[in-house]
This record gives C-alpha cells, sequence and structure tokens, in this order.
C-alpha cells in the first residue's frame, strides 16, 4: 500500500519536496534536533519492511496482557474504546431512566413513581445525558480518530488521557451507585441554588452532584487539552491547516470551547461545594452572597455545553457526508468558519436561559441577538451538506439515513430554538414541556443521530468487521418514528401549560392523551436502540470482515488496518491533498526514517505542517491509574469532611511524583 | 506596525471580531444601569467603536490575503495555502462578528435601559 515518494508526484508542498530530497527546511542558519543525524545502531523503518516492520512496530508500541499492562495502556485506540463503550453505558442508563419516566407521565395520577425517585430519575436523566454522555462521547470519538485522522501513531499527553478516562469512570459510577442506594441527586441537572443550597437540600444528594461535576471536568479537560496538541503539532507532513480533515476541526474546536466554558461550572459547583460543608454564605442572599451568581456561572459554562455536544456530531456528519457523496466537501472554508464561529458565539448566548429572572429587556436583546445570529453558521453548514450530497452521488447506507435523519430533527429543533431566543415567548413556555420538545430535538437531532450514524460509520474500523445493514435501516426507521411520536406532541402539552419536572398531573388537565402518545413514542424509540445494541453485538463477533477501507472513503484513518494495529501507520503518511487517499488511490506517499524500536513520533509546525522534530512519546504507566483512585478518594472524601483535603493530598502527591518521576525511556537507555 | 498594514496579519480577523464582541456583550450588559440613569445612548456609540476594532482585523487579515505568495500553488482540492486559508478566515468572521455587534448596537436604539 505504501511507497517512497519522488519530487514529480508531489502538489504544491515544498515540505515533501523536502523530505523526497533531503534539502534542510525551516529558518536559515537554525538547527531544531531534526537536523541532528539519527543514532545509526538504532533501527529505523526504512532499514526494514513489510511484515517484519509490522510486526517490530507492534512490538514496541502494543499493551503488554495482563491486569497491570491493561491499566497501564497509552495506546490512544484502547483508551478511546473504553471511553465510547463507556459513554455508551451510560447512554442507555440515560435512556432507562427517560423510559421510566415517560411511564409514570403516560396517565394522569399514575402512582407507579412516587415524587421523590421522580425527582430522582430527572437529575439522573440530565446530568447523565449531559455530563457522562453527551460530552464525554465527543471526546471519546476524539481520542479514537483524531490520531488516525491527522497520520500519526498516538495522542499528545498519552498518559493524561488514560488518567482522564479513569477520572471520569470513577465519576460516573459513583453518581449511580450513589443512586442505587436511594442519595441520587434529586436537584436537576443545573442544581439551581436555593433548591441546592444547604437550607433546601440536606443530606448528601446535591453534594453528590456537584462533586460529580469535578470529576467530569477534570476528566474532559485533560482530553480537550491532548487533542488540541495533537492537532497542532502530531499532524502528518503536509498537513497544512486548511487540510485538516473537518471531523478534526470540529473536536478542536469542540476542545477550545470545553477548556474555556468548563472552569465556570467547575468554579459553581466548587462554591456550591463551600456553602453546602464549609459553611459559607456565596450564594446565600440572606447572609449578602446572590443566587444568580450561581445562574450566571452554570449557563457561562451550560449554553457553551450544548455546543460541546453538537460540535463533534458535525465533524461525524461532515465525514459521513463527504465518504457517502463521494464528491469532496462543499464549502470546506465556511463549514470551518462556521465551526469557529459557532464557538465563539456559543460564550455569548448564556443570558438566554435566564430572561424570566427580572433582566432589564435591553440587557436581555444583546443575548436575543447573539441567540439568533448563532443560526447563520448553524445554517451555512447545513446548506453546505445538503449542496456537498446535491452534487455528489449520494449513496444512502445506514450512516448517511442517520444524518439525514439529523437534517430534519436539527432543523425542527433549531426553529424552535429561535422562537425560544424571543424574550416574550420564551417567557410564556420557560420550564414547560416545549422547552424539553425544544432541546430533546437539538440535542438528540443533533447529537444522537450523528453518532449512531457515525458508530455505523466507524465500527468497521474499530471491529474489523461491518454491521448489519438491514438491521440498521430497520434501526433508522424505528429511531426516527419513535423519537417524533415521542417529542413532538411535547410542543403541544407545553403550549397547553404542562410544566416540565412534575411526577404527575390532574385528568382534567386534557394532557393525557398526548403524554400517552409520546410514552409510545419513547417505548418505540428505546426499542430502537435495543435493536441497535442486538446489530453491535452480533456483528462484532459475527459481522463480514471489512479491510481497511471498505466506504472507499478519503481520509487517513482508513489507511491503517482495521482494526487498527498499535503503531496506527507502519510508516507516517506525507499529506498532499484534503482527501490523501482519493488522492494517491493504489499507493500513500510516507515518511520513513522513525524509530522501530521506541516510541517516536514526528512533530511538525502548527499551520504548514512541516516535519519539525522526532519525538518519543511516553510509554505505558500504572501512575495515571493510581492517581486516579487518588484523587477520586480525595473528591469522595471531601464531601463528607473538608479534613480529606489534608489527609486525601499526600496520596495524590505520591501518584503524581510517581508519575512524573524522571525515568530513563527506551531511547534515552540506548 | 507599518509592517501589518503592508504585509497584514492574516489572522488578525480571527481574534480582532470575537475579541471586539466580547468586549461589546460584557460592557452592553454592564452599562445597562448607568444607560437607564443617564439616558445616553451609550450602546451603539461603543457598538461603533468595537465595529472599527472588528473591520480592523478583517482589513489586516485581507492585506494578509491579498500579499500572501503566490506559492505554493493549490492542490486539487484547493487546499495547501494555509496562510491565505487562515486570511480568508480572518476576514469571515470579522464580517459575521461585525454584523453581531451591530446588531447589539441596534438594541441600544429601540430600548432606552429601563424597561423591565
Amino acid at each position: 500500500m505504501t511507497k517512497a515518494i519522488t519530487p514529480h508526484e508531489l502538489d504544491a508542498v515544498p515540505e515533501v519536496t523536502r523530505l523526497a530530497t533531503g534539502e534542510r527546511g525551516g529558518v536559515s542558519g537554525a538547527r531544531s534536533e531534526a537536523d541532528y543525524s539519527p543514532d545509526p545502531k538504532e533501527l529505523r523503518d526504512d532499514q526494514v519492511d513489510g511484515p517484519e516492520l509490522t510486526a517490530r512496530l507492534a512490538k514496541t508500541w502494543g499493551t503488554q496482557k495482563g491486569l497491570i499492562g491493561a491499566l497501564s495502556t497509552v495506546d490512544h485506540k484502547v483508551i478511546g474504546r473504553r471511553y465510547i463503550i463507556t459513554a455508551l453505558f451510560f447512554l442507555f442508563l440515560g435512556g432507562l431512566s427517560a423510559v421510566a419516566m415517560r411511564l409514570q407521565l403516560a396517565r394522569p395520577e399514575s402512582s407507579l413513581i412516587g415524587p421523590d425517585l421522580y425527582n430522582q430519575l430527572f437529575t439522573m436523566h440530565g446530568t447523565t445525558m449531559m455530563f457522562l454522555f453527551g460530552v464525554p462521547i465527543g471526546e471519546a470519538f476524539a481520542v479514537y480518530l483524531v490520531p488516525l485522522m491527522v497520520g500519526t501513531r498516538n495522542i499528545a499527553f498519552p498518559r493524561l488521557n488514560a488518567f482522564s478516562y479513569y477520572v471520569y469512570l470513577f465519576g460516573g459510577l459513583m453518581i449511580w451507585l450513589a443512586f442505587m442506594l436511594n442519595i441520587g441527586p434529586d436537584v436537576g441537572w443545573f442544581a439551581y441554588v436555593p433548591l441546592s443550597g444547604p437550607e433546601f437540600s440536606p443530606g448528601k444528594r446535591a453534594d453528590i452532584w456537584a462533586q460529580m461535576i469535578t470529576f467530569t471536568e477534570v476528566a474532559g479537560i485533560s482530553v480537550a487539552i491532548s487533542v488540541i496538541v495533537t492537532v497542532f503539532k502530531l499532524r502528518a507532513p503536509g498537513m497544512t491547516l486548511d487540510r485538516i480533515p473537518l471531523f478534526v476541526w470540529a473536536e478542536l474546536i469542540n476542545s477550545f470551547v470545553i477548556i474555556f466554558a468548563m472552569p465556570a461550572v467547575v468554579t459553581a459547583s466548587a462554591l456550591l461545594l463551600m456553602d453546602r460543608l464549609v459553611g459559607t454564605h456565596i450564594f446565600n442572599p440572606a447572609e449578602g452572597g446572590d443566587a444568580l451568581l450561581y445562574q450566571h456561572l452554570f449557563w457561562f459554562f451550560g449554553h457553551p455545553e450544548v455546543y460541546i455536544i453538537f460540535l463533534p456530531a458535525t465533524g461525524w456528519v461532515s465525514a459521513i457526508v463527504v465518504t457517502f457523496a463521494r464528491r469532496q466537501a462543499f464549502g470546506y472554508i465556511a463549514l470551518v468558519l462556521s465551526l469557529i464561529a459557532t464557538g465563539f458565539l456559543s460564550f455569548g448566548l448564556w443570558v438566554h436561559h435566564m430572561f424570566t429572572t427580572g433582566l432589564p429587556q435591553l440587557g436581555a436583546s444583546f443575548f436575543t441577538a447573539s441567540s439568533m445570529l448563532i443560526a447563520i453558521p448553524n445554517g451555512i453548514q447545513i446548506f453546505c451538506w445538503i449542496a456537498t450530497l446535491w452534487d455528489g452521488r449520494p449513496v444512502f447506507r445506514t450512516p448517511l439515513l442517520f444524518v439525514i435523519g439529523f437534517f430534519f430533527i436539527f432543523v425542527a429543533g433549531g426553529l424552535s430554538g429561535i422562537m425560544l431566543a424571543s424574550v416574550p415567548l420564551d417567557a410564556q413556555v420557560h420550564d414547560t414541556f416545549f422547552v424539553v420538545a425544544h432541546f430533546h430535538y437539538v440535542l438528540i437531532g443533533g447529537n444522537v443521530f450523528p453518532l449512531i450514524g457515525a458508530i455505523y460509520y466507524w465500527f468497521p474500523k474499530f471491529t474489523g468487521r461491518m454491521m448489519n445493514e438491514r438491521l440498521g435501516k430497520w434501526h433508522f426507521g424505528l429511531a426516527f418514528i419513535g423519537f417524533n411520536v415521542a417529542f413532538f406532541p411535547m410542543h403541544i402539552t407545553g403550549l397547553m401549560g404542562m410544566p416540565r419536572r412534575v411526577y404527575t398531573y390532574l385528568p382534567e388537565m386534557g394532557w393525557g392523551n398526548l403524554n400517552m402518545i409520546s410514552t409510545i413514542g419513547a417505548a418505540v424509540f428505546f426499542g430502537s436502540f435495543l435493536l441497535f445494541l442486538y446489530n453491535i453485538v452480533t456483528s462484532a463477533r459475527r459481522g463480514p470482515l471489512a479491510g481497511p477501507n471498505p466506504w472507499n472513503a478519503g481520509t487517513l484513518e482508513w489507511a491503517s488496518a482495521s482494526p487498527p494495529m498499535p503503531q496506527n501507520f507502519d510508516r507516517i503518511p506525507i499529506v498532499t491533498n484534503r482527501e490523501p487517499l482519493w488522492a494517491h488511490r493504489d499507493s500513500l506517499p510516507v515518511a520513513a526514517g522513525l524509530s522501530v524500536e521506541n516510541r517516536e513520533q514526528i512533530v511538525s509546525t502548527v499551520t504548514a505542517g512541516r516535519a519539525d522534530l522526532r519525538e518519543s512519546t511516553p510509554e505505558p504507566s500504572i501512575w495515571p491509574f493510581l492517581s486516579a483512585v487518588a484523587i477520586t478518594i480525595l473528591f469522595v472524601g471531601s464531601m463528607f469532611t473538608p479534613w480529606a483535603l489534608v489527609w486525601g493530598t499526600p496520596p495524590l502527591a505520591l501518584a503524581l511524583i510517581g508519575w512524573f518521576w524522571p525515568k530513563a525511556g527506551t531511547e534515552d537507555e540506548r | 506596525m507599518a509592517g501589518w498594514f503592508s504585509r497584514g496579519l492574516p489572522s488578525a480577523g480571527i481574534y480582532a471580531g470575537p475579541a471586539a464582541w466580547l468586549v461589546d456583550t460584557q460592557f452592553n450588559y454592564a452599562a445597562v444601569p448607568w444607560v437607564c440613569a443617564h439616558q445616553v445612548p451609550l450602546v451603539p456609540i461603543f457598538a461603533l467603536v468595537m465595529v472599527v476594532c472588528s473591520l480592523f482585523g478583517g482589513f489586516l487579515s485581507w492585506r494578509g490575503y491579498v500579499t500572501a505568495a503566490p506559492t505554493p500553488l493549490p492542490d486539487s482540492t484547493g487546499a495547501g495555502r494555509p496562510h491565505r486559508f487562515v486570511a480568508l478566515m480572518g476576514m469571515a468572521i470579522a464580517a459575521l462578528f461585525t454584523v453581531v455587534i451591530l446588531l447589539h448596537g441596534a438594541a441600544g436604539l429601540v430600548f432606552h435601559g429601563c424597561e423591565r
């Protein structure tokens, strides 16, 4: 599949010419590590070829067998796979809690679920879907796919990446364990004060919610840092900024939004914990605190959160549309522009969640303006995707079906979003089922439908086997119908005045029939997921073998084996086109000269993607796992006593010292 | 500075537009009580200042675009010239955020700040 490049095959990338001719690049007179001669005793990938090269690299980059090996792995694919499976597990738990709520609301005055459990259920549903599924699933795909798509061998800071997974897992398990012990949070997914404050929520329920936030935010920010550095510094030679795949752009912008948004909610939850556990009065107006400050802090994170959930989906959609339209993306520049603009604008909308808090109309109008104008970049994206399909030769396989479902559902959700950006309408329907309908159209349409399409699309890469297409089409039909039957009537129940977060209602309200229809739709929707699960399990065991590139796609992840070898690529590809596999159908140009015996990667320049350095990446280590255990003990302990910050710190410090203690790598030993 | 005017700065619009909008949003939100008390149309005036900042970023991006080296040639997908790409992005983002800032400013023409 690979061959050495020759200058006449190259188009317009001086870097490639430089690599081919051996001519020095960079700033004249400046020398970097890349200029030094490699160690002649070290085996390099231009000295060995074929299966032997593959086997040697797999040994160098592989994960050791056994429990310690599994817990020490820093392979982005292993961590990414765990992330994806864990996030999908939480998706099913969140879905089950939704089904339970729908069963309760199917009939008026139903006594299936009492008010206390109902409060816990809607809190667990929202918290799980937003923090344990929505954010992590986008990052999970980034962890698995971004290094493959930019043509490198591992994610940047792989130990930080491994650490983030364990922190996320422990945080999610903690809150669900608490729910099973009947001390699950019951204050809603945004836990407004004063309800979540010490006066109105005694006990540990609100503390568990707040500390779970800390877990997921530590994990989320850690992954975001790894993704940003991977995209900026580990791209394959020749992958200039305008050759980065749209999926990678989406994950890059998403990571920036995460880094800037999440500190706000960590601040909110930490201050809430201080009010509850230490006795401060930051959010207590009676003592000079400010309850609205909590809402500002929360929604300064909370609205970008919507886009944190949506932006990765735009990457999935772009990848699927291009592959199945059989043409490059229409309006690449416009699509990247939309991603960047959406990322920025998402930070200027948060007050539209607070229109009913008595703000001056002039102040609210600024956020109305921004809320309406964010429709511009989102609209540009939709039109670019439609144009790509229009001008291409679309092949309607299951991934594309889910993308088309996304178009319908997300646009419908966007339209009700424009309505809600208007203060008078928002004031009328605030906290009603109209809002519930709107954000489910946006979030399920904008994330879950593309996600399912993405799983069908990349499943062959993850497992080496194809999913069942017939079951996939049934899945799409059931999901599309079930979703709309479940959520469209909620617009009407909301307009009829049904508030959200009530565990039952009187028959005289006239909401019974619509609620029954919604519950039937929810059951169908949930059934479609059971079919999906069955398809995943059976296809992973008995699906037809996929081969490296079953969809004939153009991006670099399809140049690796399915599933990829530990080293991803035997030789690092050189990128000369936005769709490298379409430009070089028979043989991909590659760079040679990296070590076979230690974990060496190419570090490239940010803008032009020029190969700049050879850099060793960290080897497997148990310390990230131990650090995650230590930080879990500290976080959980601090909910019960502030002294946990004292006795919990030494174990964490020891674990971090072990993690960062200078150790001789394979390269140094040589 | 003279170098900026002649050669441009391709990424300027990417930072200047959103930064101007961010400052405009924060300033406007904080200025509402003052506008109500003094009845001075500060919001549209400040918006115009921020529009100039945003457009200046777009101008520097445009200079960066027109003065970019003609090489390397683009590949078959039109890619491979990242500085031009960044400059185009800068111009477009500056233009988009100019519209957003103008809309913020227009709110100051409709409301006098005391409405609840």
